[in-house]
């Protein structure tokens, strides 16, 4: 899969999830999602595993960070690693 | 350390004997001597990530007469400084390493800085204290339903009674090692931090990143071979949805204590695979009483439903009036609580009417059925939808605001508003977090029209619901 279609996917996930399709347009695929603390572990760890699973990929514990998953571009990123390896 | 039984267990291995953190405390309690002689029955901050250093300070604090006061580093600004003040505070120890922050937190109080050692300090505020009620131990602030935190203050006395209780159940259990998982600020952490003290047992204290991160969790939980855990469903739902708990053999558990929220059988039961040797209790209680009530799940195959929350930790403390209302009288209970008004302090044979609706089942088991109020529970914190309502009010941003609960697998927090200008939902909950701790931030912020009314002309909820959700 190409990068920029992972990314875009990741984003319809996360701001269906976030927003239930109403995304405010404040947001976009920087915006600061945990060390914002506008979102709580549950979601976070919700969509964390949401995503593990569509992707079939295994994130360790210590690579679910803020790091991996600060922003969608962040968590897209990371995710394209993990594919690529 | 050395040889010397280890106390705390840090997440790295790191072992910290009890001597070495009493000979800590005692250092805090000489400090506190010095500066303020004759302090005694005062609250005294605490601030600071939750370390071996921050709970040697606090039972220093102990030590000095005084009573602790957790202070949240997640919560705002003008929450903090709303505590200070109407607590009379006059110090708060930080941790080093945290004072820059706290700093930050305080642009409108006059406070001084005194360094103690190279792990703490104290700041120094300039303040008239207020009268506490005798052998005050702790305060907890907790959210209050007139739109400002709500303190509440325990003695030695109702914090010894529930640790005795606690003493007389789960001592047969002989558990060594525990975990410390509830924020100090947080009822559940006097089991965490006093058990173990009193039952000569050990504390493992995981790390922010840790308790953020249910992997981390689990792993450590695991590594540890922790054998009690004390949180709430939410937190052992999340353990279970996303720890991988399967990866790990966790037989090593003897003892799950529950409390916060309502319990379900079938979350026990989920329980139940991955902690096999473990006992559960259903721990129930506001913060006024800490735990007052209990009980020992029997877990049977067929068991659905609400998991009942026992019977009194004391005989005949607990009654419940005609309209469905949980209410306590006895040892258990606080001595005063903190408003915005000041402080109001309970007189004796005074009865605690817990605004929690029970039923009493036909084994004289009492069972949860709802609230009388608005407030909810939240990761086992208590919010009032108050308290949030008047938080977004005091926004400029905003011409309306309902605030309203939605119990799906978990409880969402739905914020109803009309704006002027052009806010979204995304700015609003930026600008919350000036105004409310994070636990308290809405799940959704829903910008309206207008607010749809009943006949009587106030906000119809039903529609706002089904129009907007």
């Amino acid at each position: 899969m190409e990068k920029q279609q992972l990314a875009n996917e990741i984003a319809i996930y996360i701001k269906d999830k976030l927003f239930a399709g109403n995304v405010p347009e404040s947001f976009n695929n920087d915006s600061i999602l945990i060390s914002s603390r506008l979102l709580n572990s549950i979601v976070v760890l919700g969509m964390v595993n949401d995503l593990e699973e569509k992707y079939k990929v295994d994130f360790e514990a210590h690579e679910v960070n803020v790091d991996n998953f600060d922003s969608i571009n962040k968590t897209a990123d990371f995710i394209f690693q993990k594919l690529s390896k | 350390m050395g040889k010397k039984k280890p106390f705390f267990i840090k997440e790295d291995g790191g072992k910290i004997s009890f001597e070495s953190v009493y000979s800590y405390s005692e250092t805090i309690e000489k400090n506190i001597q010095f500066h303020f002689p004759d302090l005694n029955n005062q609250p005294i901050g605490l601030f600071g990530d939750k370390n071996e250093n921050l709970i040697g300070a606090l039972f220093g604090i102990l030590m000095s007469g005084n009573a602790y006061l957790p202070i949240n580093a997640q919560w705002p600004s003008d929450r903090i400084q709303f505590i200070i003040r109407k607590s009379g505070l006059q110090a708060c120890i930080v941790l080093n390493e945290n004072l820059a922050s706290f700093k930050e937190m305080l642009p409108d109080l006059k406070y001084t800085v005194q360094y103690l050692n190279e792990r703490t300090s104290m700041v120094l505020f300039e303040q008239d204290k207020i009268k506490y009620p005798p052998s005050s131990a702790y305060l907890l602030f907790t959210s209050g339903s007139t739109g400002f935190p709500k303190g509440i203050v325990h003695s030695s006395d109702s914090m010894m009674a529930f640790l005795n209780w606690a003493t007389s159940t789960y001592k047969k259990i002989n558990a060594k090692r525990f975990i410390s998982i509830a924020p100090l600020n947080f009822d559940l952490s006097v089991f965490d931090v006093f058990f173990p003290l009193i039952t000569n047992a050990q504390v493992l204290l995981p790390s922010e990143f840790a308790l953020s991160n249910t992997r981390s969790l689990i792993e450590l939980i695991a590594k540890n071979k922790t054998e009690v855990v004390y949180t709430t469903p939410s937190f052992l739902n999340l353990l279970l949805k996303t720890g991988k708990p399967e990866k790990h053999d966790l037989n090593h558990v003897k003892l799950i204590l529950i409390a916060g929220e309502q319990l379900d059988y079938q979350l026990v039961h989920r329980l139940k695979e991955h902690f096999k040797k473990a006992c559960f209790f259903n721990l129930y209680g506001p913060t006024e009483t800490n735990v007052c009530t209990y009980y020992e799940i029997k877990l049977k195959k067929e068991a659905v439903g609400n998991v009942p929350i026992g019977k009194p930790c004391y005989r005949n403390s607990v009654s419940v009036l005609k309209s469905g209302e949980l209410v306590y009288k006895g040892k258990l209970l606080f001595t005063a609580s903190i408003t915005e008004k000041g402080i109001s302090k309970i007189k004796k044979g005074f009865m605690y009417k817990t605004g929690d609706l029970v039923i009493k089942r036909k084994d004289g088991l009492l069972e949860f059925s709802g609230r009388k109020d608005f407030l909810i529970k939240r990761n086992g914190f208590r919010i009032e939808l108050n308290e949030i309502k008047m938080a977004l009010q005091s926004l400029n941003e905003l011409t309306g605001v309902e605030v309203v609960a939605i119990k799906d697998e978990v409880t969402k927090i739905i914020c109803f508003v009309t704006v002027k200008g052009n806010s979204d939902e995304w700015q609003l909950k930026t600008l919350c977090l000036k105004k409310l701790p994070a636990y308290m931030i809405p799940d959704r912020i829903i910008i309206i029209n207008r607010f749809p009314l009943n006949s009587n002309h106030k906000t119809d909820f039903k529609k706002l619901v089904a129009n907007y959700l």
